[in-house]
């Protein structure tokens, strides 16, 4: 005779707790290897940055795109996921940069900034 | 969850490297198992003699296998099982056994001089069903077994093949074996052999087992009882942990040899179609780097997933889970409908 899932499950003594707690190991492989990952490769992305163009704040997007493919890399297969994960963070981080920066320049050099296009325009 | 099995790949020449072979060291045995894909009992007419396992044991050496396990039947019921053991050391490779535990303490002295990397030792369920299994007074010997390699630091993994018979022995198995200091193989019977397939698991059962796994490894320290599923166990799951597969490795990272001398991809398969030559007319050596042999996993031509598996998204890595079980339930390869995914996916889970 066949059990049927339910059946099985209880033989085995598993509850839904324990398939709830499976679950949740499946999609956190390893939380703190993700955050130190995630951490070194922001770092990196921000010091790119930095030695690109310190003035203009454009390592917060080098950053979250480093931090999004630490996410690709350890979570394989949450492949739409971590796609949506780099956008959001792109985003974010553009929008720092325009708040964070003098004069705000959306992480463009100062030259095509929305910014010093209006001050041009205004001069 | 499952042991995935690496490598499989070919060097810059195009020759695939060897990493495990699965040695049927003798059909001989003192138990007469309900579940033996082997059907094990009488040795075979014509088993290798010691000098052609030497020679066996130099060739495989030659290409570079790590790991030699040697398995039956029942290994220890051959006299020369530690003399070519020896071999299979001297020439630097990793050796273990499989062994159904009951003449075992016979040999301990032996087992720990020639250093194995590990014995594993078959215990199918609690008394009851071990014996129903296995045969009456098995059970005490393969615990015993257990207990005396342990004692003497000889790493052990206890194997348990899961049918209908014992699958609900498997929670008091754990209370059992935690915190012993082995490890626990679990595996799913196949109808071949002598297993009759009305005890195979169904797919429900199959998958509960599965969870079963993924639960003790989470619940309990790895150190505690470090308890893995085995190739039947995969893949792709969607709840499950580790579930990625890269295809059957029989013929790609992994050989088995048959006591008289047959190379196979893998001993699971049990079927004469599948022996790519015999050691005493050609070199194991010729017929691993030959481009003609294991074409079920290497060519693509003759790797077209099964109904199970056509149009699946993983199947161009996973192609088509593990041959043994796909062969055993369906006839054919690349077609295995024990898939967590498909599972899954049909349970709506």
């Amino acid at each position: 005779m066949n059990l049927s899932g339910a059946e099985a499950r209880q033989e085995l003594g598993i509850t839904d707790e324990d398939v709830a707690r499976i679950r949740r190991s499946e999609r956190n492989p390893n939380k703190l290897l993700l955050l130190l990952v995630g951490a070194l490769a922001s770092i990196v992305g921000f010091l790119l940055g930095y030695v690109l163009d310190m003035e203009n704040h454009i390592g917060y997007p080098y950053a979250s795109i480093g931090l999004g493919a630490s996410v690709v890399a350890l979570k394989r297969r949450r492949h739409w996921l971590a796609l949506i994960g780099i956008v959001v963070a792109a985003l974010v981080s553009f929008a720092i940069g325009a708040l964070v920066a003098d004069p705000p320049n959306y992480g463009l050099s100062p030259e095509y900034s929305v910014y010093s296009k209006s001050k041009m325009m205004r001069n | 969850m499952v042991f995935l099995a690496g490598g499989g790949k070919s060097d810059s020449k195009g020759k695939r490297s060897l990493t495990c072979a699965v040695w049927e060291f003798t059909l001989a045995c003192n138990l007469r198992c309900s579940h033996c894909g082997s059907s094990a009992g009488q040795a075979r007419s014509n088993e290798l003699d010691t000098k052609e396992c030497y020679r066996l044991c130099e060739e495989l050496a030659s290409l570079n296998c790590r790991d030699v396990s040697l398995m039956g039947g029942e290994p220890f019921l051959r006299r020369d099982c530690f003399s070519v053991a020896r071999c299979v050391k001297q020439l630097g490779m990793n050796l273990s056994f499989v062994s159904n535990g009951t003449v075992l303490e016979e040999y301990l002295d032996e087992i720990e001089r020639v250093e194995p990397k590990v014995v594993g030792i078959s215990l199918d369920g609690m008394k009851e069903n071990h014996e129903r299994i296995r045969g009456k007074d098995t059970w005490d010997k393969a615990v015993h077994a257990v207990e005396a390699l342990r004692n003497r630091g000889i790493q052990t993994t206890v194997i348990t093949t899961v049918s209908k018979v014992n699958f609900k022995d498997l929670p008091k198995m754990k209370d059992l074996l935690l915190k012993k200091g082995v490890n626990w193989q679990i595996q799913t019977a196949m109808p071949f052999g002598n297993f009759q397939k009305e005890f195979t698991l169904s797919k429900e059962e199959y998958y509960a087992t599965a969870l079963f796994i993924a639960k003790e490894r989470i619940r309990n320290k790895f150190e505690d009882l470090p308890v893995v599923g085995a190739h039947c166990y995969g893949y792709y799951s969607r709840v499950l942990p580790g579930c990625r597969w890269n295809g059957c490795q029989a013929g790609m990272s992994s050989i088995g040899i048959t006591s008289d001398g047959n190379i196979v991809g893998c001993l699971s398969m049990g079927n004469n179609r599948f022996i790519e030559g015999n050691v005493r007319e050609r070199s194991i050596i010729d017929m691993w780097n030959d481009s003609d042999t294991f074409g079920y996993n290497r060519k693509k031509e003759l790797m077209m997933p099964g109904s199970n598996c056509s149009g699946c998204r993983h199947e161009p890595e996973c192609k088509g889970g593990c041959n043994s079980v796909s062969y055993s339930l369906t006839g054919q390869f690349h077609n295995n409908p024990y898939c967590f995914f498909a599972i899954e996916r049909e349970q709506g889970i």
